[in-house]
């Protein structure tokens, strides 16, 4: 009985490594060579990317019936056999490790019917900068009106790890609809953050000091509760825009929707005292989006002048004619934490002198870059195709857009890590309409690498997955409230904060 | 001798009572052919738009985002092989057979589970019906439900639900506990709320049956309180690991609860009565479903009763009565709503005179069939002529929610009027309401395709080519990627590109499509297509609008140069002109002798004759006395009045 057991196992055994070895991938020895790079989505040729980033799998987009990718870092080669390359995360970070600092090779070999052909090999720089370990995002049909089924979700750079911080499922449905919004972390940090909930059971949820709770920022001085939030990286404050919203619809250009402001201000919230108090709120101005710099002394926003001229129109139907008249500037005023008191409005980057419009001034770590996105015209520029990223010497004043970075395709929502080496931003590069998050790496000069789209471990995923990323931000450490722990607070009552008058 | 005639007699009722018997099998074997036959023959042939319809309002793909997605809410299995067999009524008659065959196997699991005998059979048709009645009903909800596959939900989840109840019966009571604790585990991520009914069922067969167990009464008490405790605890539980549910609704995830409730429909006005207005009407074949089932078990224990002579000949004769009258009721039979479907049908086969024959078959039309039959009109080039020659109104929609024409077909017309950017976005906007769904993928791809936006039309082409009937369909599209040269000369896209010729704005049309589209057309651009004038002018002529009419009538006549008027514009040419008493237009000479036809003018004549017969009556009272004009201008001007577009 022994003896029949042992023979089964060896049996067994020996179809098993029959199995393993006719399906390992084998290099052809033969081939033709094709004086040309292989067809890949998503394109990660010539990239450059953190050591601890995910395999970036990818697929061959060649006509083939059989497929072999070799990646070959200084001492190690991983063969991959099928269409899709995926490699294993064990061996992507063994390869990774063996390549920092310098680069992988990527051969590609398909057999066609001719036999097989082999592709210009490409190059995958890994950079010794490593990536901040976590990232979130918005998960957002790309809708206009319509809102159900969003998700604010964190996800680890190094796997394919997803988890949900709050999806609005858990606090609202039918007909009790919530949308949710704006996603912000004090320096990286997730014990004092925040995110917005709209409609049905409405507030701003914030994380302060660890501590939840549901704020209501509108008050009778303020147009609109907070909307674009910035925290104060150094002092116990956030800086956030108020804003009158509203969306028009294009009957032909391919931008589709205009997102306007009618109105809007910015504002200076104080989590202790919980108070709110204005920073900018000309009637003839447009403030938004601000952003403090590093020492938390200087407080960036976009400002549009936009002047009422036609009596015999509402504000609203003005604003929807001369809706290509609308083109932001980049302000910025000093603050002093220790008064609150704000200084001069200083005109960091007049982008209406140019005929353009410069939105979401973000500045990197060492205070050194301002980062934005510049189209013709508007604020929402997700949602225009000519918008790029730019970046400012803030000591010089010169800037230059991410040429290698950009693309044709509308590029927003960008974000520094926290060693100012890479940036994570949006853009709609792979179809025009679904926005995907793109990461490039940033040199000490200001110049952009090659980005690269966020891997997936499906090649073809984004193909299929039918929401929009947004709104991407990186996270040194990932958020430990529970999602339903999130639903219990929203679905709590909402402390309405105070205003405070500035003059106070 | 008597002894003899007494067992004679005995006999012959034994032989009386054998032909009964046997005529009542034969009768209710032909009654559960004739609804079974019947059934499927009235979903293959007279429901087959509607079928169509509820086939293309959903999706499903071979594709591994997909399942995931379907699979991140409780019910997602469910819902996901639902939308599998819902793609079947592409081919109404093939998905009618699949369909009518999961409901005859529920029959005949519902004899076989709770051991009805054959003389009762007929009791097993009402779940049947039922089941059936809770899809037979939905009329406008197939727009707005927001539950994948629906029209297999419950059938599938009943078949589950009844194969769990067969394989509990055939368990002793300890592994009857662990039998339900791992249906309750493993069921509900799959079935939502149906695990817990599933469960329920099995907890009221424990109790019915508790007497008759004469050992381990205490293991049948702890089974109850597990059961008990378990249909609570688990959603709860769950509740912890998916991220997709609000606690409030962990317990009845599957169901419509959100949409079949009070707080859904609040704000919406009805003209008339009817009980489709009703939104807790839609629940009636769930509470029939489910009671019918309790029912079943609870009659274990009147089982005595079932000897009564006669009284399966009551009972066979109670369940046709039941079921007739409950699908008469529950069956929407709505024939502005199976017009439209039938519409829909055909402007996707490209059959536009079927388009138009179809709004004849009703004397109050929705907008949503005059619009139809407009576009249909338009394409066929006949608009001038038969416009006004159909039926026209605005009739309620019958249905509890406010139903937009954006769902039921704004975004085909968007499309056909080369409002591109407007289909598309009504693509979008219910994608997130509602899912996306073949139809809402098959016009952004040509939305996008003729925008000039191949890549974005690229993206739902390929998750097109993902599905089982509509590959082919997504390769001809993807054809005219790869060729864009070729869009130009398709006969289908010539419409949209002809109408697509007005410069971008930025506008809203807040779910009005008629609305948005008569302000629009109200413009006409410098360089506008003949098609466009046409349209421009129709859609004066419709609004009333004399001047907006003589202004496209002018580019008409200058841009088309027609050598014959057709008939309708001849009759708003002339009751314009007698309208116009301050002479505001100037006829050139010998346009009347080239365009106006005699006969027109005569009937014109014939007409203000008669309307002089009826001075001082109300217009709407007048209208049935002009019913001989019902298929002019005039009788359209005066006579059609009080549309309401949705």
């Amino acid at each position: 009985m022994r003896l029949i057991i042992k023979k089964t196992l060896c049996l067994v055994w020996c179809i098993g490594l029959l199995i393993c070895y006719s399906c390992s991938p084998e290099i052809p020895e033969r081939f033709v060579v094709v004086e040309k790079e292989p067809l890949i989505y998503p394109d990660y040729i010539g990239v450059t990317v953190p050591c601890n980033i995910a395999p970036l799998s990818f697929r061959i987009n060649e006509t083939g019936t059989a497929f072999v990718t070799r990646f070959s870092s200084p001492d190690i080669d991983i063969d991959i056999s099928g269409k899709d390359a995926v490699v294993p995360l064990k061996e992507w970070s063994m390869l990774m490790n063996n390549a920092k600092g310098g680069e992988i090779t990527v051969e590609t070999y398909v057999k066609s019917d001719a036999g097989w052909l082999k592709y210009t090999p490409f190059k995958i720089s890994v950079s010794a900068d490593s990536i901040d370990p976590y990232i979130s995002y918005r998960l957002i049909p790309p809708s206009y009106v319509a809102y159900e089924n969003l998700s604010i979700c964190q996800r680890a750079l190094s796997s394919y790890d997803e988890d949900v911080i709050y999806h609005n499922m858990l606090g609202g449905s039918e007909p009790n609809g919530q949308c949710i919004n704006c996603h912000a972390y004090k320096n990286y940090r997730t014990d004092n953050m925040q995110f917005h909930v709209r409609q049905y059971n409405g507030g701003t949820v914030f994380v302060h000091d660890g501590e939840i709770k549901k704020i209501n920022l509108k008050t009778d001085s303020t147009i609109s509760a907070g909307v674009y939030p910035a925290f104060n990286p150094k002092y116990d404050v956030v800086a956030y825009s108020v804003n009158n919203t509203g969306q028009i619809f294009h009957t032909k250009h391919a931008n589709k929707v205009e997102v306007q402001d009618k109105a809007s201000d910015v504002i200076i919230y104080n989590p202790v005292d919980e108070t709110v108090m204005h920073v900018a709120n000309s009637d003839v101005d447009l403030e938004v989006f601000p952003a403090w710099a590093p020492d938390g002394k200087t407080l960036y926003y976009c400002s549009a002048h936009f002047e009422k001229l036609d009596t015999s129109l509402t504000a609203e139907a003005e604003m929807i004619i001369r809706y290509r008249e609308v083109k932001y500037d980049i302000l910025r005023r000093s603050w002093n934490p220790e008064t609150g008191e704000l200084g001069a409005v200083d005109t960091v980057f007049m982008a209406s002198k140019i005929g353009q419009s410069a939105t979401f001034p973000r500045i990197s770590p060492d205070g050194r870059f301002l980062l934005f996105a510049m189209a013709e015209y508007g604020c929402f520029h997700i949602w225009h195709r000519d918008a790029d990223l730019y970046v400012m010497d803030l000591e010089t004043g010169d800037y230059h857009a991410l040429d290698k970075a950009n693309s044709e395709s509308p590029e927003s929502y960008h974000s520094w890590s926290s060693n100012g080496r890479w940036i994570l931003f949006a853009s709609r590069r792979d179809d025009t309409n679904y926005s995907r998050l793109y990461i490039a790496h940033i040199g000490a000069d200001g110049v952009a690498e090659k980005a690269f789209v966020l891997p997936q471990k499906t090649p073809e995923f984004y193909d299929f997955f039918d929401r929009s990323y947004n709104v991407p931000e990186f996270m040194v450490e990932p958020v430990s409230v529970t999602p339903q722990e999130f639903a219990k607070v929203v679905s709590g009552e909402a402390k309405t904060v105070k205003y405070k008058s500035f003059d106070k | 001798m008597g002894k003899t005639a007494s067992k004679s007699r005995t006999t012959s009722n034994v032989g009386f009572i054998t032909k009964i018997t046997e005529r009542m099998d034969k009768l209710r074997m032909i009654v559960l052919l004739f609804f079974f036959v019947g059934v499927w023959g009235v979903l293959s042939f007279y429901e087959n738009a509607t079928l169509f319809r509820i086939s293309d309002l959903s999706l499903f793909l071979f594709d591994e985002v997909y399942f995931n997605e379907m699979l991140s809410v409780p019910a997602g299995l469910l819902m996901y092989v639902s939308s599998f067999f819902v793609q079947f009524f592409h081919y109404p008659v093939l998905g009618a057979t699949i369909y009518i065959a999961l409901l005859y196997l529920v029959y005949r699991l519902t004899i076989k589970i709770f051991e009805i005998p054959k003389r009762y059979c007929l009791l097993a048709l009402i779940p049947v019906t039922a089941l059936l009645a809770a899809n037979t009903q939905l009329g406008y909800w197939i727009f707005y439900l927001k539950i994948p596959g629906y029209y297999y939900v419950v059938l599938l989840a009943v078949l589950a639900i009844l194969m769990a109840l067969w394989a509990f019966k055939k368990l002793g009571v300890y592994w009857r506990i662990f039998f339900v604790l791992s249906w309750l585990f493993l069921g509900y991520p799959l079935l939502g709320f149906y695990a817990l009914a599933g469960a329920m069922l099995m907890l009221f067969l424990t109790i019915v049956n508790v007497d008759s167990v004469k050992d381990c009464k205490w293991a049948h008490k702890l089974l109850v309180i597990i059961t008990v405790l378990a249909i609570f605890a688990v959603p709860y539980l769950y509740y912890h690991i998916y991220t997709t549910v609000a606690l409030n609704n962990v317990y009845m995830v599957g169901l419509p609860c959100a949409q079949w409730g009070q707080e859904y429909v609040k704000n919406v006005e009805h003209e008339s009565f009817s009980y489709w207005h009703w939104v807790y009407i839609y629940w009636i074949p769930f509470i029939v479903l489910f009671f019918s089932y309790f029912s079943l078990l609870a009659a274990k224990k009147v089982r005595r009763l079932l000897n009564v002579n006669n009284l399966d000949i009551v009972v066979s004769l109670s369940s046709v009565v039941f079921v007739v009258l409950f699908l008469s009721i529950f069956w929407y039979n709505d024939n502005n709503y199976r017009i439209e479907n039938k519409q829909n049908m055909a402007m996707w086969n490209e059959k536009w005179r079927e388009v138009a024959d179809f709004a004849k078959e009703t004397e109050l039309p929705t907008r949503q069939i005059v619009m139809n039959k407009n576009l249909a009109l338009l394409k066929l080039g006949v608009i001038g002529n038969e416009l006004f020659s159909y039926p026209d109104g605005s009739a309620e929609i019958l249905s509890p929610m406010i139903v937009h024409l954006t769902q039921t077909g704004g975004k085909m017309t968007y499309f056909q009027y080369g409002k591109f950017n407007f289909s598309y976005r009504w693509c979008v906007e219910d994608a997130v309401e509602y899912g996306w769904r073949y139809e809402y993928l098959k016009h952004a791809v040509r939305s996008m395709l003729l925008s000039g936006e191949y890549r974005l039309a690229l993206r739902y082409i390929n998750i097109l080519k993902r599905t089982l009937f509509y590959r082919d369909w997504a390769e001809e599209m993807e054809m005219f990627v790869e060729n864009p040269e070729r869009i130009a000369k398709e006969k289908d896209f010539y419409m949209p590109l002809q109408m697509a010729c007005y410069n971008d704005a930025l506008d809203v049309d807040e779910s009005f499509v008629e609305a948005f589209l008569t302000k629009n057309f109200g413009y006409i651009p410098e360089d506008a297509s003949p098609m466009y004038i046409e349209v421009a002018l129709t859609s004066a002529m419709i609004r009333k609008d004399m001047k907006s009419f003589w202004f496209a009538f002018d580019k008409y006549l200058r841009v088309c140069n027609p050598k014959k008027l057709p008939k309708h514009y001849q009759e708003a040419v002339l009751l314009f002109m007698n309208l116009d008493k301050s002479n505001t237009v100037t006829i050139s000479d010998g346009f009347m002798e080239r365009y106006i036809s005699s006969s027109i003018e005569r009937r014109l004549s014939s007409f203000v004759g008669k309307t002089k017969q009826y001075k001082g009556m109300k217009e709407e009272d007048m209208a049935p006395y002009f019913k001989e004009y019902s298929d002019t201008y005039f009788y359209f001007y005066f006579f059609v009045r009080k549309i309401k577009t949705n």
